[in-house]
Order: structure tokens, then sequence, then C-alpha cells
């Protein structure tokens, strides 16, 4: 065997680069504890495990005898369409975001049970987050209002009603209203709820529409305004960059519409022998996200920071690569110059002056971008000002940068408004406050003292879908529906128009705000109106049908809106590809930006995870149990210090750390986090809520009381603190950690450069090794699939499609530090290089199917089996649990199942409606892992025998390749030498992962391709 | 005293048989051949498929198109019984419910379980029989499971080679 050793070495933690021996006893056992075994922290004794085991068997052979019986309720009238056991599609549009991708809702026997991508949808084209997919199990949620209901001011106590009653009151104070009337909802991309809210709102003189957006997108737009004139957010062209630099932006994971981004990203980072070319992509940010992970150059930065680091790239870009300044704009630059700017932030100028560089190289190809929460400091809008600034000196304005064709439609512009909104309570001129979509109570800074305004307010209706903070403010909730119950559209960016439609009916006794809205209208124009559907439809007649030209009858029309799910006017146009006119900088904007002094206090930075974002499906269990992309921590939040600063503070990870700022202070437990700038810290936004539902309350801490009401809204970001240690300590959980590389070569990657002049860089040493085993024969297909590392952004969305289409259970946080997560597909992080400045990989494993499978010899009961089309079979009803599998298994992908965590708390009805029929239900002691999604091949190797020919190529999408918006999974017949995994098996960038231990996996990789060079 | 003990042996050993062969027997599968509940309604397969000739396919649309053959929805029933036999206090119930928008609760014969995928859908397209798995349900009054639906039963089928249908075991379990 030759050497298969390379010179990187990786680590998934710090205890692992600095080898600590309690690291090394830990990643020795696969799952942490047994339940035989006694721990300190572990209340189960051996005792408590007999008597489980007694009550067990007591169970299982009561269940024995005679065979249960079942029932089968037939169609009283068999609608049209549906036959029993086949899924039906339906297009529609999702409610999770304001990105309002087009989703694809899968249902079966009347129930939706998956969301998918809509693949012809113009922005996420198939693709579709974790947050949106997992929105399918938030209509199950049993913590959901029921009906409507009175709030006892004060008390929050909430009494049930009925819509009739509701109604009756609720007009009889609206009517009581004439003026005074605001109406405060989330930002939101739908042009028909926006005009049916105006129509609502014509009846009362004086009326307002305060929208207030808590993920801090607002400030894009005041960006815009003050450099240009307009408060737009222009559409971004990822697709024609081929530089990108992105000052905290997390625009692949949290910012704007990550899944268009990333569809837009990746494809210009597929590299191939033909076409060795990738963008390049720069990243300075306050927190470690998804995208600093992706970047090709990474710099930690302190979030109040940015605008002057822009400032100073600017410099670099007119001094020494001669763009030209317009007006006045060279004197002000010339403060900053990359030497003074780097000293007092704490940054190498060399990075400053290299991004110059790759930036300078890209006229008109490059995009400059800044925003994420962790961007709104006080200069947050300076940071706007200064990579606009950037964008138009480096010509991309017009060009990747598109501020009129068809620009974001995601607005919401007026910032103050929530400001002059709560003062205006306070002052008693607030007499009806109706709230939808956001949760002010408690996302808003404290210090804003929304709480007590609200208490100023006559009449306050909230159309909450559960009782939350906010809403237990108010005098009476109506749940809206959830928006897989609701007729709807969206507007995300100009010309694309997404539709929305039901597909079941309100599980609960819910109604959609709009028919709410209606219905409160009595007597005057929007009154008349039937319901929204029919609002809706009269104004896609007279607005969306005439803007798509109206060639065919507008029933027609409507029937193809409903079928695809989508009109794309700015596409037929050619909008979208349409350059815009650039326009002209107003220099004057850039006298705000400051040059930064180096404070000695800590800059406490609010970020969004991939999760939970702002927390409002906090109540969600997949996405509580979903790992942070970098931390692999679930279930809590938590400081992220850099490792120098936590050693500073004598703290390790789990310490508990008290951070005071002028408004308050918190305790956190720390995560030490490498690639954190030495003076900051990153607290995740959306947790601690009180009143989120059995699930999310009371999970990590809310941190309302620390932020603040600045000039540009609310300030999330570069905020001073100080931190002590308080001696306490916290037990984290990370999905991430009881595996170890032992050094062996798991991840295989190159530079571009590196890749140019030998397409094996990386990846040149393989395994030779000799084989004591029979090959298995393949008649027909033979499973396989590809996954490209270069891709991969780590973006978690794979791993909430693996749980929806596969019914994996949710095992909670002590499981999990336990090491029993249940995940099929997991995306481990590696770092290499050194803790301060870390590179860092994302690798999706999940069972690699090999072909010499070391968990098939050693099962005793033959219950995993390979099949006779490659795959390694676990067949459920024949486990005994010895769990030999899992031990034997190299790859650590097979889970097991401790409990039976599929029946209990975790999973309450109606929740089990979301489960896939397709798929068994697996209960207590058995083992599972990835089957490659075998029924969906058998669906598909189904309708190709009906119709008496073979599998297509790509024919066959497992539910990771599905969702996957990089495109970086590839699955298809291996034995078909001109299918796509075949061809990529002989790519030079091919790798299987431990490839000396001979299992011969079906799951191969390509190397990971990082465009490091400056040339 | 020794014979006390071999007493306590016999007991123990007797005690083991009898908790092993109990356990066997409740655990061995096919002990549901044979099974014919009673029904809400006694519909005779006799009279509609026997007497009347009444194609299987009539009823159970979904048998080609799906892997549930699928009880038919009431308002196939009501495609006849609003004329056909209406003063039969059966019907008359069957009615009622259908007119109620309330369904009739079937007690299912051939029952699965859960971990089995079988496909309807697939045997229908090879020519099999509804009569191969079914027996002969045109002569039965009540439904009755008359194929002990075992996987042994199952792969007899399956392993003879002039099918040629699937043997691995993801063909029926996942």
């Amino acid at each position: 065997m030759e050497s298969n050793t390379t010179d990187t070495k990786y680590w998934t933690k710090l205890s692992e680069f600095s080898s600590d021996p309690t690291f090394i006893q830990k990643a020795q056992g696969e799952f942490v504890t047994s339940p035989l075994q006694k721990e300190s922290n572990d209340s189960t004794s051996r005792r408590d495990f007999m008597k489980l085991m007694a009550a067990s068997s007591a169970l299982a052979s009561s269940a024995c005898f005679p065979q249960p019986f079942e029932k089968i309720m037939p169609y009283v009238n068999q609608p049209a369409d549906a036959v029993n056991g086949k899924a039906n599609y339906y297009a529609s549009t999702c409610g999770e975001c304001a990105a309002a991708c087009g989703i694809l809702v899968k249902t079966r026997e009347g129930r939706p049970i998956k969301l998918e991508g809509n693949p012809d949808h113009p922005l996420n084209r198939g693709g579709l987050c974790a947050v949106g997919q997992s929105s399918i199990l938030n209509l199950y949620d049993p913590d959901r209002l029921r009906n409507p209901v009175f709030v006892v001011r004060g008390s929050g106590k909430i009494e049930a009603t009925d819509w009739d009653s509701a109604d009756k009151k609720a007009l009889e104070k609206l009517k009581a209203t004439k003026s005074g009337v605001r109406f405060l909802t989330g930002p939101n991309s739908s042009p028909t709820r926006n005009a049916l809210i105006n129509d609502f709102l014509g009846a009362f003189s004086g009326a307002k529409h305060v929208v207030y957006d808590s993920s801090g997108v607002s400030i894009v737009a005041q960006g815009q305004q003050v450099s240009y004139g307009t408060a737009v957010i222009p559409r971004l062209r990822f697709e024609d960059s081929e530089v990108i630099l992105s000052i905290d932006a997390d625009f692949l994971g949290t910012w704007l519409s990550p899944v268009e981004f990333t569809k837009q990203f990746s494809k210009n980072r597929k590299v191939s022998e033909s076409s060795p070319k990738m963008s390049k992509l720069i990243c300075f940010e306050s927190v470690m996200t998804v995208t600093g992970a992706n970047a090709d150059e990474r710099v930690a930065i302190r979030s109040e920071h940015g605008a002057a680091i822009a400032l100073s790239i600017a410099h670099e870009l007119i001094t020494k690569h001669g763009f030209s300044a317009p007006g006045d704009s060279k004197s002000i630059v010339s403060k900053f110059s990359p030497a003074s700017v780097a000293e007092s932030c704490g940054i190498s100028a060399d990075a400053i002056t290299k991004a110059a560089q790759s930036l300078a190289k890209s006229r008109g190809k490059s995009l400059v971008l800044a925003g994420s929460t962790q961007s709104v400091s006080q200069n947050g809008l300076s940071l706007q000002v200064a990579a606009n600034f950037l964008n138009s000196i480096l010509g991309n304005d017009g060009l990747t940068v598109d501020s009129s064709q068809s620009p974001s439609q995601q607005t919401a512009l007026s910032v103050d408004d929530i400001a002059t909104l709560i003062s205006d309570m306070k002052a008693g001129k607030v007499k009806a406050l109706l709230i939808h979509g956001v949760n002010p109570a408690y996302d808003l800074p404290d210090s804003l003292g929304f709480k007590e305004a609200a208490s100023k307010v006559d009449f306050i209706l909230s159309f909450s879908d559960r009782a939350d903070e906010t809403a237990v403010l108010a005098d009476m909730i109506m749940p809206d529906n959830h928006p897989l119950e609701s007729w709807g559209d969206a507007e995300p960016q100009k010309g694309v128009f997404s539709l929305r439609q039901p597909t079941i009916r309100p599980i609960y006794s819910t109604r959609a705000m709009e028919d709410s809205l209606i219905s409160l209208s009595k007597g005057s124009k929007l009154g008349s109106v039937a319901n929204y559907h029919d609002y809706l439809v009269s104004r896609w007649q007279t607005s969306v049908y005439r803007q798509a030209g109206g060639v065919v009858a507008f029933d027609l029309f409507w029937e193809s809106a409903l079928r695809d799910g989508i009109i794309d006017v700015a596409g037929k146009s050619g909008a979208r590809k349409r350059m815009s006119p650039s326009r002209v900088f107003k220099t004057q904007a850039l006298s705000q930006v400051s040059v930064p002094n180096s404070s000695e206090k800590l800059s406490l930075t609010f970020y969004q995870k991939v999760s939970l974002g702002t927390g409002r499906s906090a109540n969600n269990p997949w996405l509580q149990e979903l790992p942070d992309p970098l931390t692999r921590i679930v279930w809590d939040n938590y400081a992220t210090l850099s490792p120098k600063t936590a050693k500073a503070l004598n703290t390790k990870e789990g310490d508990v750390v008290r951070i005071s700022t002028d408004k308050g202070v918190i305790e956190l437990p720390i995560h030490v986090q490498p690639g954190m700038h030495d003076k900051s810290i990153g607290v995740a936004l959306g947790y601690g809520r009180t009143h989120a539902g059995s699930v999310g309350s009371g999970v990590g801490k809310s941190v309302s009381h620390l932020t603040d009401f600045g000039k540009a809204g609310v300030v999330l970001a570069g905020i001073p603190a100080t931190v002590t240690k308080t001696g306490a300590k916290y037990r984290l959980a990370s999905a991430q950690e009881n595996q170890s590389l032992e050094g062996r070569p798991i991840i295989r990657e190159a530079t571009l450069g590196e890749y140019k002049k030998n397409p094996k860089a990386g990846n040149e040493d393989h395994a030779h090794i000799v084989t004591l085993w029979p090959k298995h024969e393949y008649k027909g297909y033979r499973w396989a699939m590809n996954i490209d590392l270069t891709a991969c952004t780590g973006c978690q969305g794979c791993v909430i499609g693996c749980q929806s289409e596969n019914n994996i259970p949710v095992v909670g946080k002590e499981n999990v530090w336990r090491g029993r997560i249940m995940h099929w597909i997991r995306i481990d992080r590696y770092y290499s290089g050194s803790p301060d400045r870390p590179q860092v990989v994302h690798q999706p494993m999940l069972c690699q199917h090999c072909e010499n499978a070391p968990c098939e010899t050693v099962c005793p009961v033959l219950a995993t089996v390979h099949s006779d089309e490659g795959l390694n079979s676990q067949i459920y009803n024949r486990c005994v649990g010895t769990r030999y599998c899992a031990n034997n298994c190299p790859y650590k992908v097979r889970r097991f199942n401790w409990f039976d965590f599929n029946y209990g708390d975790q999973m309450k009805y109606p929740q089990t409606l979301a489960q896939n029929p397709e798929v068994s239900v697996r209960s207590r002691g058995v083992m599972e892992k990835c089957t490659f999604c075998v029924q969906r091949i058998q669906d598909v190797k189904n309708t190709a025998k009906d119709e008496g020919r073979l599998v297509k190529d790509g024919e066959i999408q497992t539910a990771c390749q599905q969702s996957c918006p990089a495109d970086a999974i590839s699955f298809g017949n291996i034995n078909d030498t001109e299918s796509q995994v075949a061809e990529l098996k002989h790519n030079p960038r091919s790798f299987h992962v431990l490839e000396e231990l001979n299992t011969q996996p079906s799951v191969t990789y390509l190397t990971k391709i990082r465009n490091v060079e400056h040339v | 005293m020794k014979s006390a003990t071999s007493l306590k042996l016999l007991a123990g050993f007797v005690a083991l048989v009898l908790v092993a062969g109990g356990a066997t027997f409740a655990l061995s599968p096919g002990k549901n051949q044979g099974y014919a509940p009673a029904q809400p309604i006694p519909f005779s397969h006799q009279r509609h498929a026997g007497q009347f000739n009444i194609p299987c396919m009539y009823c159970h649309t979904t048998v080609e198109k799906s892997r549930h053959a699928s009880v038919p929805a009431m308002n196939v029933c009501m495609n006849c019984h609003r004329l056909v036999k209406t003063e039969s206090p059966y019907i008359k119930q069957l009615t009622e419910s259908y007119d109620a928008g309330k369904p009739i609760p079937w007690i299912k014969v051939h029952d699965l379980p859960d971990f089995t995928f079988f496909n309807h859908k697939r045997h229908i397209a090879r020519g099999v029989q509804c009569q191969t798995c079914h027996g002969d349900v045109q002569n039965m009054e009540r439904i009755k499971q008359v194929a002990p639906l075992t996987m042994g039963w199952c792969v007899n089928c399956h392993r003879q080679p002039e099918y040629n249908a699937p043997t691995s075991c993801d063909t029926c379990h996942r």
C-alpha cells in the first residue's frame, strides 16, 4: 500500500488540534454511553434500566397475539385525481421568508408530507433550504392555536371562542375606532396581500401599514437610498461574478435569498478539466458563517470595522490600480490607507491589498456585498455605503448589481416606522393595532418598550398562529392558516410571480389572515368580496395577466399558473439578463464613514443561525436538532470566542461567561470558535423564546435586552462588551463530538493552481489492495453517488430533506450528547491550518454502500445484506439490535434506535401525519441508516417498467440530491457508462473515503479545490 | 432432598418449555390464515363477483395504478345501490352512511405488517390472478384469508426461475 498521508493536518475541534487526551478518550466510543453505564450527569442507573426492560418485555409480550385488528376507511366520494398510494404534487410558494422560493408540495391521501424546491422556479430552481423544507412540520405543530381566542389583558390568559363571536367583537372594536389604526407586519413580498391590507386600511382615516424587519435586511435599501437616491434591494448576479467580496453578508446561509444565491454561486464553482476556472470568494466577517467557511480567503474582523475595511480596499483600487474616483471621494478615501486601517482593526494589511488586487482584475465582473444581521452595527449604514461605493468604482453597478430590471421586492423600507409606531402607541395615538407575521415583544430591543406601549393601545388584534410573546399582549388572536393551507402569491423579484395554493384544508379551526380582514371589512368595498381566493384571482387578472402579455384566455392562464406555480415575466421579457444603466454614486454619502479607533472592549455581535434564523420557527424540532454548519451544536445558543480570547479568560468549551454591555448582562456557555476575531463575540439570535410552544420555549437565551435602536434601525452587532468567567459549567450538545480522523486522509484538497497543472493534485496516492472477497455480480443496475466537495457549501438542506423523506426522528438534547442523533446524512466539518485562520471543509457523510461492506459480514441475523443492485440494505424487521454493524462501520453512519423516538414526546400527533408512508417507521432496538432512498429508486423503476424501458440517467433523485441548492450530489446507475456518476467516478478528482480499508464504497467524492492563488 | 431438587429442575424445565413454546407460537407468522371477521355490512363477494360476475377492478379501481388495490369509495357502491335493492336494511344502512358523509369502517382482512411494502400493480402487470393470493373470492360469502401471506409463502413464488422475480430484501422491506 502506498502512503496515504497528506501534508495538511485536519482537525474537528481544538482539543484534537492539540491532541488533548480527553478528546482521544472520547473518540474511542461512537455511542458515548450505554444505558447500563452510570454517568455523572446520567440519571439512568442499572436498576432503572432493569425496570425499563421489565416494562418493555411486558409490553412486547402483550403485543404478540392476536394480530392487531385494523380498519379500512374508504373515501365517501373519491376525488377525481386521488389514487391511494400515489403521491400528488402541487406547485406552491414557501411562506417561511420573504425570498418566497417556489415549492412542490408532495401530498399523499390528501395530506402534505414533503416540500421540495420547484425546478421550474427561476430563482431557487429546485433547491430549498433547511428552514423551508422543515416548514412541513410547522403545519402539523400541535402547539398551534386550534380556534380564535380572547386574551385577558395583563394576565395573558386565553379563552377559546368561535369565529362568529370573535368577528362580532373585533368589528365592534374597529367600528369604534375611526382613526389611529395601525397594521404591523414583517417584510412581505406578496403584492396581493399588500394591496388587500391597503384596501382594508382605506376604510380608516390616517391608518398606516408599518413594516418591521427583524433580520436586518432593510439596511440594504437604506444604504442604496443614501448612495444612489433610491431605496431598492438590487438583484445580485453571482453567475456573472468572477470575484465576490462579502463583508458580513452570509449570502450562502441566511441573507436575503440564500437558495437562489447558492444556485448561482455554485455554478461558477464547478471545476472541470475542460474549464479549470472558478470564481473567487473573499470574506471579511465577524462571526464564522457558512459563507466564510466557503471563502477562498477569509479574514476575521470586528463587525463595526467593515466600512473602514471596504474603504481601504477602495483606497488601494484608486491609488494602486488606477480606478477613477468620482467627485471628491479620493480625498475622503485617502484617510483609509490599508496600513492604518489594518492596524486599528487588528487585521493584516496584506489581506486588504490582496482583496484589492483580486477585485482590480475583474472590472464589472465582481460583486461586493454587505448586510446580514452581523453587519448591523452603529456603522452598518456606512458599511452599506462603502460597499456600494466599491461596486460603483469597480463598474459593477448595472452589471452584477441590478437595481432596476428585476430588483428584489423583499422590501422593508421605512425603518424608523417601528420607532414612530411605538412612540405613537405610548402617546396614546394608536387606538387599534393589528399584528401579523412579526413578534416584536420577543425580538425588538427591550429598551424600545414595546410591552409598555402595547398596554396603552385600546384594541390589539393578533393574527399569530400561536399565543406567542406578542400575541399574549393582545385582546384577541385570530389564528392565521399555515401557508400550506392558504391562497397567496409573492413577487420576490420584480416580474417573478409565484402563486401559493392550499394543499390541505385547515387542520384546526383557523382562518387566513386575509380572509379575516375581509370579514372585518363588512360595510366597506372590501367586505363585498366573497373571500381572499376571489380577491387574488381578480387581482391577478388585472395585474399579472396583463403584465404577462395575456395571449391566452385568463382561465387558461390561471390554470397554468396553478399548475406551474410561477409566472416568470422577468425571464420572458429578458429583464433578468438585461444590463441596467449604472447609477451616479453620491459621494457625500461617504462622509458618514469614520476611521475606527481601536477599543479595549470586545465587540458583541448577534447573528442568525442557518436553522433558527430570528427564532420564528423555534418550535420546530427538526430545526432545533439541526446541527449548526460550523459549531455542529444543537438545541442551544452560546457565545463564540476565539481560542486566544478564551485562553486569556482562562475558559474552556462549555464554561459559562458573563457578558456585560451598557444595556445589560447575559450569561452564556462559550464555544471556542476557531476563526473568530480576538476582539469579537458572537451570539445567535432566535433562542430563549418563552411562548414558542412545548419544543421551543426555554431553549437557549434571548438577547433582546442587549440590543438597541440606532439611527439606522435595530443595532445587532458591534456592541461594546466585557466578558468575565463565572466558574459555572454548561454542557453543550454537539453532533460531531465523537469522531476523530486519527490522521487519515478523509479529506483531499488542492488549490486551483495545482489543479490546473495536475488534475489529480491532492489525490495522487491511491491504495492498491489485493482482495480475497469474490466480486458481486450486477446484471442490471448498480446505484452509486458522487459528491463534489468543492460545490458543497455545508448549508444543511440535505439533512432536513433526508429527515423528511425517511421519517428520521428527533432525539432531544441529552441523547445528542450521548451520541444518539439519528440523521442518516450528516455534514462533517473539518478545519485545517491554524486555529486563528482555519480553512474549513464540509463533507456530507452517509452510508457509503460499500462493495465489501464491513457491516454485512458481522451481522449475526443477516439483517444487513447486499442487494443485487449494489445497495447495502438494512432490514429492520430482521434486526435484533446487536449493534455489531455500527461497531464495524468505519464511516460511523449507522444509527441505533435506543428508544421509541418516533412515538414518544418528540413526535406528537398530528406531527405523525408528516411521515412518509413509503418508509417504515422504526421502533426501539433497531439499527438504521441511509438507504439511497430505495423507495424513490423503486418508484422510478416501477414507472420505467410500466413504460417498458430502463431507468434514464438523472431520473432518480435521492432526497438529499434533490434538495441540494449547490447541485453537489449526483446519483445514478454506474453500470451505464454514459451516466453522470460513471463519468464522475473516473474524474481525476474522484476518491473514496478510507479506500485503504478496501471497503470499495459506492459513494465517491471529488476533491475540494480552493481558488487561493494570486495571479 | 434429591427428589425435591429434581422436581424443582423438572418444574423449571417445564416452565421453560411452556414459555419458549408459547413465545414460538405467539411469534410464529401465518396464524391469520383463515381469518374471516364479520364486517359492518355483510357484503357478499359471492353475490357481486360470483353471481353477477362484476369484474374485480370495477370496484378495486387502483389495483392497476398503485401498490394498493383499495377498498372502493362509497360512491362506487352508490352507483348501483341508489336504484338496486334499496329496500334492504343493509343498503339503507349504506345509504344513510353515505348521505351523512361517513365512511363504513371495514375490517381489514389481508393485513401485511407495516414493514412490508407489497405492490399490487406489479403483480397485476405480470398477469398474476387476484385468486392466486386471495383465494376464490367469487365464491366467498364473507371474505376470508386463504393464503398464509407469510414471507416464506411470498418467496416461494419469487424464487421460481420462470417468474424472474426479484428476491432482494429491499424489494419489499425499506
